[in-house]
Formats: structure tokens, sequence, C-alpha cells
């Protein structure tokens, strides 16, 4: 029985020192505004990838401290965390004095009382001034109708201006086989047969996947959807974001929904064809991620939506992109492709309106999008991962980024920088840029054959908070009644029959108030 | 035995020397009715005797509802959320009264019908299921004679409860891959997981699966408070292994049973987020879309407080209505309730 | 008589009614029920530990391998590589440092606190019980969700604070119901009237005869507390900032991410390294983060292997 006393007493003990500390914790919770040097404090919040290394450890975070002369307090949190804190953080209005990667322009158009509004501020933000004189869209990203803009965005330099998808199809297979790249939806299922039936793998087995889809995201379509086919048709998508992963799309300035276009059952049709003659796995829509990827990797695939041919992992010089083959009765100049980008995002950089040291936040804001820390913010510090060859030209160290990657020590933000690479900087040694540039380059032909405002929703476009609110009470239903449906359909057919009572079914549920929302701001920002 | 005996006559002594009995308390023969007497004692009086018999009590509780009223009654105001148009400005205690508006707007959601019954069938099957397995599987493993083997099989059991949801879901995936899974090898070409009428057996045998073996630890307690004593007798009387598990273990944890079963009863509308999340997909979407996942859609990624406090609210007053249903009938029954 | 008899009873094999020393002939009934329970028991067996070996042989296995479904029964492409990579990112060690103090000073504090309350809401003859049970229960369903929470925790200091792991969870009300019903059902009426004859208030009675012969529940809900603090990851994600702070779950579930939360906007060789980690490590971090809880496991279940109650009350 001593032992469970010692134990009641300990457990006791602890518990008091607990509470203790607990007072203990409140007691000394005092934010002084300068630090012990008499330097400003500036609180600054990044959202991380977990990747990423410590940055108030990195050189050019240090750096950054001494050319502002201020003393920043990095606190880092990553996306996963982020997802949780965003809302509590902003509802009691505990936010970072400068906030980067942290809050979209719908948020801080939501809560604008907690945030400086920025364009009124340009002379203290000289780099900023000139980032938006030479990419004027990335201004319009941010700012509202009535011109306010509580949110910076940032640019990762001309060389993302793909849309990062891709169809991609495995050119070795094509030359062993004969067949030239297919630039008809007939054409193309004439090559999938033929990667079905030769054996264009030579191991005598019958175990190509000539055609390997994503399963339908049950929100939406996005990144890689198997809907990128109704560019052949015609109709810009932009999955990256935007309102084309719910159905709304505009051509020559009228906005609609593809989800009820004659255009869209095509595209459905044609993937039933498909898949009824195996050409697409028959397990494709409920595939999962993982799988997915280890077919893709597997060099077993003969076409896939993807990112770069890095996706193919030890096979990738088998594979090339390809320009997406026309649906019928579509020339091959209405022929479009994914006009999404990855050059900006519209979330970087923030300034708390009640930030004690407003100038020293200005001051870090201003720094961080020049081009000597942008840089460093993309790669890592100077002397360290990247070297700086003078006249805007510098070098990776390609070899050391990806060993810190892979120990989830990437020295800086990499896409997540809060900054602008100018057009006149060349950066060496970044894979990623280079490996993309390979993938865009046959599809900007295509590209270019739609207007990026007449036929293409622009990503500034941005409704307010309460017809978001309306717009996502609309879509969630909406998408739960359409992916299922059509689901079904590319599975096991039987679009022709169900195709009206599904468009009455669509209509019912509100898309015309979803395009007539979408219309009036496509009015409103592109007048 | 003595002192129990005379314990009535020194009480009642006691009490008429105190010479202040109501009259109420005194019945026809001039006996005090000493329950009554205390009854009828002025407020004061009988709060001073309540704490002068119970203070070791209340100084036992009190850390508990210390804790309680801070962590879990002083945030309740956010509650209000559901009641009011959530405005940014003003902040959480601020915002337009706008009554039942966010929960008429979830009743009349061209949705909710089919919300509701998939949330009801799925959790109700998991539900029932999650509550007998683990019964039974307590009844079996204190069967077990050899004290390792017993030890075995406990730890197996329990061993599931610790493998994350998202490791289950990709494991199910695996399984009944077509072609290659250890079970989908044996379904033709098109996973189970296509097929949407399967989506609540796929849930609730392996939600079954994987919590047994722990939910079963309670049982295990239970039947170690055996009398044993009680298998003797039993034995004695000739029962045979089905009579001792019947007369004697299960009597034994029937008090158990009953709480965990209330318990249980105040989740008859929660279907776990993030295991339906992961396991749907587009075929199975019309069975398996449940309140929960509808939330996340509706009031985090669109951002919506108000509508989504309005359904968490509902869905809470359903299950409590039900935990308190469940108490009243199994505390007119069987006297076992948590309140 | 003076006293109750307490001592605390002691079992062995011989008491187990089954055992063949007390139960000579076996009847056709008997044999039949037999079987069936040890058929039912290896079925049981079987369909959970098949799983468990095949997380196991996967966290060893070729990712590609796994989740194409040629890992059946044995390793293919056997690796250590994802263990070798979990232990060599610092975040773990310092998650599972953290781990540690916030589960052994939580669950001493869970225990101080629910034990004692739970005995005081057993006593039936303690009026005002059903209207405090029906406040605690009333908090099992109803909660101020997310903001209210996150305000009052900064008003307190709790934010970036390991407290934070301790205090607001110092009691879960569903366990303070299990340790009530097992006090109230388990403890013999009996000995509190002996107790309370032998001079003992409350706190003799439950410190000298209530706790010794509760090890069975204190056994079960310090299982129950410490593994709900092991697992806790939310806490972790909404309150702290600090990763200094994290505990072990935030920091595996920060390893298993890395490749997830961006994965469509860097793209390139990276990603797909980065995938293959991740895949891999997703079965082999089960076990690293669970195996001090399997090691527990066997050490409590000894106290709810006993008979306890025999021959507490005699005379």
């Amino acid at each position: 029985m001593t032992v469970r006393n010692a134990a009641i007493k300990v457990t006791a003990i602890t518990a008091s020192l607990a509470m203790l500390g607990a007072m203990a914790a409140c007691g000394n919770k005092k934010e002084a505004a300068v630090n012990a040097d008499g330097k400003p404090i500036v609180s600054v919040l990044v959202v991380k990838n977990t990747n990423q290394a410590k940055l108030a450890d990195q050189q050019w975070a240090k750096d950054l401290e001494a050319d502002c002369d201020c003393d920043i307090e990095w606190k880092e949190v990553t996306d996963d965390q982020w997802g949780q804190q965003k809302n509590p953080t902003l509802a009691s209005k505990k936010i970072a004095d400068v906030s980067i990667r942290a809050f979209t322009p719908t948020d801080t158009a939501q809560y604008s009382h907690l945030f400086e509004d920025l364009s009124q501020n340009m002379d203290k933000l000289s780099n900023v001034k000139a980032f938006f004189k030479e990419k004027p869209e990335a201004q319009k990203l941010t700012t509202d109708p009535e011109g306010h803009m509580y949110v910076i965005a940032s640019s990762r330099g001309k060389a993302y201006a793909g849309s990062g998808q891709h169809l991609m199809i495995n050119k070795s297979w094509l030359d062993k086989l004969g067949l030239d790249v297919p630039t008809t939806w007939d054409e193309f299922e004439n090559v999938l047969k033929a990667f079905k039936t030769q054996d264009p793998n030579g191991n005598g087995k019958d175990d190509e996947i000539p055609f390997n889809i994503r399963k339908l995201d049950t929100g939406g379509f996005g990144w890689y959807s198997p809907m990128l086919l109704m560019n052949s048709t015609g109709i810009v998508t932009g999955f990256n974001k935007g309102p084309t992963q719910q159905g709304y799309y505009v051509k020559n300035g009228k906005v609609a929904s593809y989800l009820i276009s004659d255009e869209f059952k095509s595209v459905i049709k044609y993937y039933n064809k498909l898949i009824s003659e195996g050409l697409i796995p028959a397990d494709w829509s409920t595939k999962d991620a993982d799988p997915y990827y280890a077919e893709q990797v597997s060099g077993n695939t003969g076409a896939i939506f993807g990112w770069s041919l890095a996706d193919f992992g030890d096979y990738a010089d088998q594979y090339e992109s390809i320009p997406v083959p026309s649906a019928p009765g579509v020339s091959a100049d209405d022929t479009v492709w994914d006009l999404s980008t990855n050059e900006y995002e519209n979330n970087k950089l923030a300034i708390s309106a009640s930030a004690p040291n407003k100038e020293a936040a200005y001051k870090v804001a201003n720094l961080l999008y020049s081009e000597k820390y942008s840089v460093q913010q993309f790669g890592g510090s100077f002397g360290d991962t990247v070297t700086d060859d003078g006249n805007h030209t510098y070098t990776f160290d390609a070899k050391k980024i990806d060993q810190l990657t892979n120990d989830n020590q990437f020295p800086g933000l990499a896409d997540r920088l809060a900054g602008w690479i100018p057009d006149e900087v060349t950066i060496k040694g970044d894979d990623n840029a280079d490996d993309i540039k390979k993938v865009n380059d046959p599809l900007e032909e295509q590209r270019s054959h739609a207007d990026p405002v007449k036929d293409y929703i622009p990503d500034y476009v941005t409704p307010s908070a309460d017809d978001n609110t309306t717009l996502s009470n609309l879509n969630t239903p909406i998408m739960n009644y359409v992916i299922p449906q059509i689901a079904t359909w590319m599975s096991d057919g039987g679009v022709d029959d169900g195709w009206d009572s599904y468009v009455q079914q669509v209509k019912s549920l509100g898309v015309d108030q979803g395009v007539e929302i979408w219309q009036k701001w496509y009015d409103e920002y592109t007048k | 035995m003595s002192a129990t005996a005379s314990e009535p006559r020194r009480k009642a002594k006691k009490a008429s020397a105190m010479n202040n009995i109501p009259a109420g308390a005194i019945d026809a023969n001039g006996v005090v009715d000493n329950t009554k007497a205390a009854r009828l004692r002025p407020l004061p009086v009988r709060l001073a005797a309540h704490f002068k018999h119970f203070w070791p009590i209340w100084v036992m509780i009190a850390p508990a509802l210390c804790f309680v009223a801070l962590f879990a009654y002083v945030p309740m105001y956010g509650l209000r959320l559901a009641f009011v148009d959530y405005d940014p400005v003003e902040g959480i205690m601020g915002g337009e009264w706008v009554g039942l508006k966010y929960f008429k707007q979830f009743f009349e959601s061209p949705q909710f019908l089919q919300l509701m019954g998939n949330t009801f069938r799925i959790s109700l099957w998991t539900l029932v299921m999650g509550f007998i397995a683990p019964i039974i599987l307590a009844l079996l493993i204190n069967q077990i004679g050899n004290l390792k083997i017993k030890s075995f099989v406990q730890t197996i059991t329990y061993m599931p409860h610790f493998i994350s949801v998202v490791v289950i879901v990709s494991m199910i995936n695996i399984f009944l891959n077509p072609g290659s899974g250890i079970i989908g090898r044996f379904t033709g070409d098109k996973s189970l997981l296509a097929n949407a009428d399967l989506f609540t057996p796929i849930y609730w045998i392996t939600e079954v699966w994987q919590h047994m073996g722990w939910d079963c630890i309670i049982y295990l307690a239970a039947l170690s408070s055996v009398d044993l004593a009680l298998y003797e007798a039993a034995k004695i009387d000739g029962a045979g292994r089905l009579q001792l598990i019947k007369y004697v273990d299960i009597p034994t944890i029937l008090p158990t049973v009953g709480i965990m079963l209330i318990l249980r009863m105040g989740s008859v509308l929660s279907v776990g987020f993030e295991k339906v999340f992961l396991m749907q997909n587009p075929m199975n979407l019309p069975k398996s879309n449940v309140i929960s996942v509808y939330t996340y859609q509706i009031g985090i990624l669109g951002n919506q407080f108000s509508y989504g406090t309005a359904i968490g609210l509902f869905n809470t007053v359903i299950n409590f209505v039900f935990l308190v249903v469940a108490n009243y009938i199994s505390k007119k029954a069987s006297d076992t309730s948590i309140f | 008589m003076t006293s109750a008899t307490l001592t605390p009873g002691k079992t062995s094999a011989d008491e187990i009614p089954w055992n063949p020393k007390v139960r000579q002939k076996k009847t056709v009934v008997d044999w039949i029920v037999d079987i069936f329970i040890v058929a039912l028991i290896v079925l049981i067996v079987v369909a959970i530990i098949y799983p468990i070996w095949f997380v196991i042989i996967s966290s060893v296995s070729n990712v590609d391998a796994v989740n194409t479904g040629k890992v059946t029964f044995w390793p293919v492409g056997f690796s250590l590589g994802g263990y070798a990579r979990v232990f060599q990112d610092d975040r773990i060690w310092s998650g599972y440092m953290n781990t540690i103090i916030y589960s052994v000073v939580g669950t001493a504090l869970n225990m101080v606190v629910t034990i004692p309350a739970a005995f005081g809401l057993s006593r039936r003859e303690f009026k005002p019980r059903r209207v405090v049970l029906f406040l605690f229960t009333f908090t099992m369903f109803f909660a101020g969700g997310l903001i209210p929470n996150y305000l009052l925790f900064d008003s307190l200091g709790l934010i970036d604070n390991w407290l934070v792991f301790i205090l607001p969870g110092a009691i879960s009300v569903w366990n303070l119901i299990i340790a009530r019903s097992f006090f109230e059902t388990s403890i013999p009426e009996d000995l509190h009237d002996a107790a309370s004859i032998d001079g003992l208030g409350y706190f003799g009675y439950f410190f000298k005869i209530v706790l010794p012969l509760s090890s069975a529940i204190i056994a079960v809900l310090a299982l129950y507390y410490f593994v709900g603090h092991w697992n806790d990851f939310f806490t972790g994600l909404v309150y702290i900032q600090d990763d200094g702070k994290l505990p072990l779950q935030n920091q595996l579930r920060a390893i298993l991410l890395a490749n997830q939360s961006n994965l469509t906007n860097t793209g390139g060789m990276d990603i797909l390294q980065q995938r293959e980690f991740a895949n891999q490590i997703k079965y082999g971090v089960i076990l690293v983060s669970t195996l001090p809880l399997l090691v527990l496991y066997p050490f409590l279940q000894k106290y709810f292997n006993k008979g306890v109650m025999i021959g507490a009350v005699k005379g």
C-alpha cells in the first residue's frame, strides 16, 4: 500500500506544480514592442511546407533582420496547423504583424479591419511598386473593385507561367509501333488500342495500361482531372483553382456552366467508350492516389494527365507532353488548353493594422520583395545553396538542394516565397523550372487559341464574401449530385437516356443562380 | 452485528434531545420520523447538516467541477453563433440575431434527407455491432484458462486500435483492390468500394475490427471483480460453461453494459469525419455522404461559422435527446443510469 | 463483528472453474461449447493478426509493391530505409520527449481529478449527485467550439504553452462515468457500512478501502487517459506554433504530410521521392508511435486479470 500512497503523493504534487506553472505563465505575458537593444520587434508568421527548415536559422533570415534594423520573431506553422488556426486567430484578432502565405484576398476582404490597406502605402513598398509596374496582372490579382489591397501576390518567375497540367504520352511506344502523335479523339483512341493490343513494352504480357485517369474528386474538378478533355471541345478549363473547378466557364464574355453542356456530354460519352473498350482501367473510379502513382512509375502506362515527365520516375525519358487531341467537329484552331498559371500566388503578404511597429513591418515587407531576398527565399542563402553570379544571374546548387529537401530541411520557402523574381533574373540549376518548361512548350500554341479574359475567368475575379457563401451552398449539392452521376455514366454508359432529367435536376439545384453570380463579378472586374 | 442494531436507538435519543423537532415529523404514537424531521428543518440548517456530513465528497468532486466549469461551461457561449449572423468585424459576441434561420436552411437543403438517412444508417450499424462485439470478445477472452494465451489474445486484439485512419483506409483499398487484393482478387474487375450498398458494411466491419479489442477492456475489468465464490457455487450446482457465462459472467458485467449502451446512444448521429471522407469515392457518394462531411464542405471550406455551428448543434441535440431517453428507460428498467 | 475482513483476494489457476482439477467430467455439450469458443477465438485472432502483419511487412517493403498489391505475406524489396529516415529526423526525438512528458503529467492530473470525483458521485446517499452528473454529462455534448476555446486559452496564457496539453483535458466525463459506475456496482455496499462503524469518514473509506480494491478500474482509466494524451494531435495543431513544443503525433503527421501538402505545386523529382518516402513511413510510423503503448498494455493487464474482490467481504 505504501507504493500506492507514494504514487498518490507524487501525482498530487505534480498536479499542484502544473497549476502553479499555469499561473506563472499567465503572469509574465507581456509583449514589448522593442527588444533589449531598443530595436523594434516585428512578428512574422510563415505558413510553411513541412519539408522546409526552420527559417530563423537561415543566414538570409538573419541578414534580413540586420537590414531592417529590427528584431524579427518568426512564427512558423505548417499548412496542417494553419488550417485549424486561421479562423480562431482571425476571430480573436490575434494576427502576426506580418503574415506570409496565411490569408487569401477572400479572408482579408472579410476581415479587412484587421489589415493594412497596402494600396495606400505603396510609397513604403518601392520593390512591390516595381513588381506591379512590370507585372500589372499581379496587382490586379489582389485589388478589389474599390481599389483596396490587403494582401500582396507573389511571382516565382516567368519559368512557371504554364498550367502545370499536361497530357503526356509514351513516345517510345508510339515510335516502336510506328504511330503518329494523335491529334483527334479518333486517332487517340486508335493509338490507345494499339497500346493495348500490340504489346509495346515487349514483355509478352498484356499488362499495358493504355490510358490512366484519376478518380473524380467528390468536391469538384481539380488538378489532373479527367475533365481536362473539355479543352478538346473548346471550353477552357482552369483546374489549378477557380470557378471551372465547379463547372463555371466563360466564352466570349458570357458565363455558363459546362455541367449541362453538350460538350460535357460528349466528353462523358468518349470516356465511356474508352472504358468499355478496356483502354482505361475499369476500377478507375475508386482507385486511390497511391496505387495510381505506383502504376504511373511502373512504365506500363500509355498516357496520363500530370505535372511533368518526372512523374514517371525511372521511365521519364520515354514520355513527352502533347497537345490535347481535338474532339469531333472541333478544328485544331478551336482546341484549347488549361489556362491556369503557377507563376503567381495571391495570398502572400499581409500586414496587421495593429502592428506596434508599422514602419519596421513595412520595411520587412519591402525587403522581402527585393531581388536579393526573393531569390534567397526561393532557393536558400547566398553562399550556401545559391551563388550570386552578378548581373541578375544566379546558380542553384541543385544537388545540395535535393539532399536538403530529402532531409526535410529545404533552406527557404520555394514556391511559397513572399517576393518577386523579376523577368531579368536568370536562375541556373532550378530543376523544377527546367522540367516544367519542357512539358509546357508543346502546349503554348494551344493555350494561345483562347483569349485570357474573354474565354477564361481571370484569377483576379473574386466574388464578395456573401456571394462566395451562396456559391458554396449551391455548389456542394450540385457536385454531390453531378459527380456520382457522371462517374456512373463514364463507367457504365447510359448518358443519352438520363441526360435530360440530369439537366433538369442540375438546374433545379440552382446552377443558373451560380452562373448569374459569376457573370456579375466577371463583368465587375473585367469591364 | 450488535453495533448496527443499536444505531437507530442512539440516533433517536440524540434527536429528541435536540428538542426542536417539527410537529409534522412526529406520528400519532409520538414516535419521531427522523428522515421526515430532517427534511422539514429550515434550509440553512439542512445545508449546514449536508455540508457537515458531505464536505469530504464536495472536496473530492471540487477539482473536477472547477475544470469542467472553466473549460467546458465558460466557452459555451460560442453556441450563440448558431442563432446569429456571424460578423467578422464584431467578432463572436456580435452579429445580428437571426433565430432559426440556419436550422431552416439545413432542413430545407436539397441534401437533408439523404444526409440524415446515411448518417443514421451508418451510425446505427456501427453502434449496434460495435456495442455487441466487444462484449462477446470479453466473454470469450474470459474463457481462456491459460494466462499466457489470454494475455496474447488480449494484446493482439487491442493493437488495431492504434492504427491511424489513413492507414486503415489505405489497407481497405489495398485489400479490396480488384485483381491483386487479398479480398479483391475474388471480386471481379471492380472494387467492392464502387458498390454504394457495400459502403455501410465495409465501414462498420472495419470499425468493429479496429476497436473491439480496445472496447472490451472495460468489460474485462468488470469481469475481474466477479466473485469467484459464485463460480464455486454454480459448479457445485453442476453448471456447465455456458451456464457459468449466463449466470455469473453476464450478470457481473450487466451494469457496465448498461452504462456503455447509454453512452453509445449519445452518438447515434455521429459518424466520424475522417474515415468516411477518406473512403468516399464518386461511386459510393450517394450512400456515403454524411452530416460531418457536409459540415466540413459547407462550414470549413465555405467559412460559414454560423451555419456550421447550427448543423453541429442540431446534431448534438439529437444525440443528447437519445442519451437522455436511453438513460431514463434504463433507470426505470434496471436502476442503471448515468444521472 | 468489529471489522470487515479486508484482504484483497488472490487467484490462481485452481480457482478458474473449468480447470480440469475442479471439473473432472465434460459432457458432450461442454465439448461442443469448448470447440466453438476456441474456433471463434482463433478466427478473431487470425482476422486481426493478418492486417497487423501486413502493416509490419509493408513498413519494410517497396512502396510500389505494396500499393499494387504485390505484398501479401512476406516483404517485397526489403529495406529499412523508411525507419532510418524517420529516426534521422531530429523532430522525432523532441516529439517523443514531449509526448512522454505530456502523457505522464497529464495522466497523473487526470487520475487525481477523476478518481475522487467518481467516488464522490458514486455515493447514493449524496443527493446532489444527479444534478452534478447531469452537469458533467451535458458537457460531453454541448461545447462552445474552437473560437471561444481559443479566446479562453489565450486569456489564460495557454496558447503556445505546454500546459495546454494538460489542463483543458484534466477530466474526461466519459471516464468519470465509467469509474463512477464501477465504484457503484463493484464495491460492495457492506464495506461502507463496516467502515463507518469503524469510524472511517469518507476520506478514510476512500483511501484505505476503496482504492486498494479498485486497481482494475484505475488501470483502465490510466490506460484510457494515457492513450488519449499519447494520440492527441489536435491540441498541437490548434494551439501550438513553436514546433519545439509539439508532441510526437504532430511531428509524425508533419513528416507524413511533407509530400501531400504541396504535391501539386512544386512537382518534379523531389516530390516523387517525397511521395515514396511518405508512403513507406506511413506504415512505419504506426509502429514507431505505438510501440510504447503496446509495451504498456501487458503491464496493466495484470490488474484486471485478478479476482480482486475475493474474500473482500466475509462475515
